[in-house]
């Protein structure tokens, strides 16, 4: 991290951004699916979180979807908002729930297709079955 | 407490062809213990409890005659942590349905648990692709 480029984290940090955070546009904002790319305005040597105010920090995590902070030359930390945390677990476990019923949906239709024709025959009284006193024996038995 | 069973267990034909099937081309040999316990557990706990462990099946002809399933995995869940399975959910169902007026539990089928649409030439779904429409007949 060159001195310009710190003097240019510490002008952002002293950039108020106050007027623009917590009102109601931003609170009816709908989810933005969140990337890995980040604005050079986003990137944080480690050392600036030791002489920026919590006021200032803050603003920062609000401001942007995502704060990189960079500790040993390395994008090391990811810094985001508490609320912005809960919005992205919110939505994981949303898909994830979405996924499962959709998962759920397929095998149906897969076993419907599948045993279709059986089914029928077998509500028909057209098939054979066999009673199992043990479950061990029908192991035996098989091929 | 009684060991009496709540129903008897029925089988069909299906049933037996999807086990020969599973023995012989899908599960692993060193498994094969394994999927039985898996199995006989299964077995155990749908004849104790069906209405807690299963669920309806959702479509026609298996919803219309109230067949339900029941996921299981293949091999315990601690076996497949060791061996570092990427996908920890089950991945086998079991179709039956239980037939109350005969005391009776009916199991239809047992099989692999289809989460995504495969790739495999020789699966199902490419054999409904390559099906005749009827207006093709």
């Amino acid at each position: 991290m060159t001195v310009k480029s710190l003097q240019r984290v510490s002008d952002f940090l002293s950039i108020g951004f106050g007027s623009e955070i917590g009102g109601e546009d931003e609170m009816d904002k709908p989810f933005i699916m969140p990337t890995k790319s980040l604005e050079r305005e986003a990137i944080l040597p480690a050392k600036i979180l030791r002489q920026a105010s919590q006021k200032k920090l803050l603003e920062l995590v609000t401001k942007s979807e995502k704060t990189g902070v960079i500790v040993n030359d390395d994008l090391a930390i990811a810094m985001l908002s508490w609320d912005k945390y809960e919005e992205l677990v919110d939505v994981i476990e949303v898909q994830n729930q979405k996924i499962h019923e959709y998962e759920d949906i397929l095998d149906d239709l897969h076993a419907s297709y599948l045993y279709g024709d059986k089914v029928n025959a077998i509500e028909s009284g057209d098939s054979e079955e066999y009673v199992i006193h043990n479950i061990d024996d029908m192991f035996k038995k098989l091929g | 407490m009684s060991n009496e069973k709540r129903y008897v267990e029925v089988v069909s034909q299906s049933f037996l062809d999807d086990l020969n099937q599973l023995k012989n081309t899908q599960i692993d040999p060193k498994h094969w213990g394994l999927f039985q316990d898996e199995l006989s557990s299964e077995w155990k706990k749908l004849n104790e409890n069906w209405e807690y462990f299963s669920k309806k099946t959702k479509y026609p002809p298996l919803s219309t005659y109230d067949y339900r399933k029941r996921y299981m995995h293949s091999i315990p869940l601690r076996e497949k942590q060791r061996q570092g399975w990427e996908d920890l959910s089950s991945d086998f169902r079991i179709i039956f349905k239980v037939r109350e007026d005969k005391g009776e539990i009916f199991y239809l089928g047992i099989g692999k648990r289809i989460k995504t649409l495969p790739k495999d030439p020789s699966d199902i779904w490419s054999i409904m692709k390559g099906r005749k429409l009827p207006e093709q007949d």
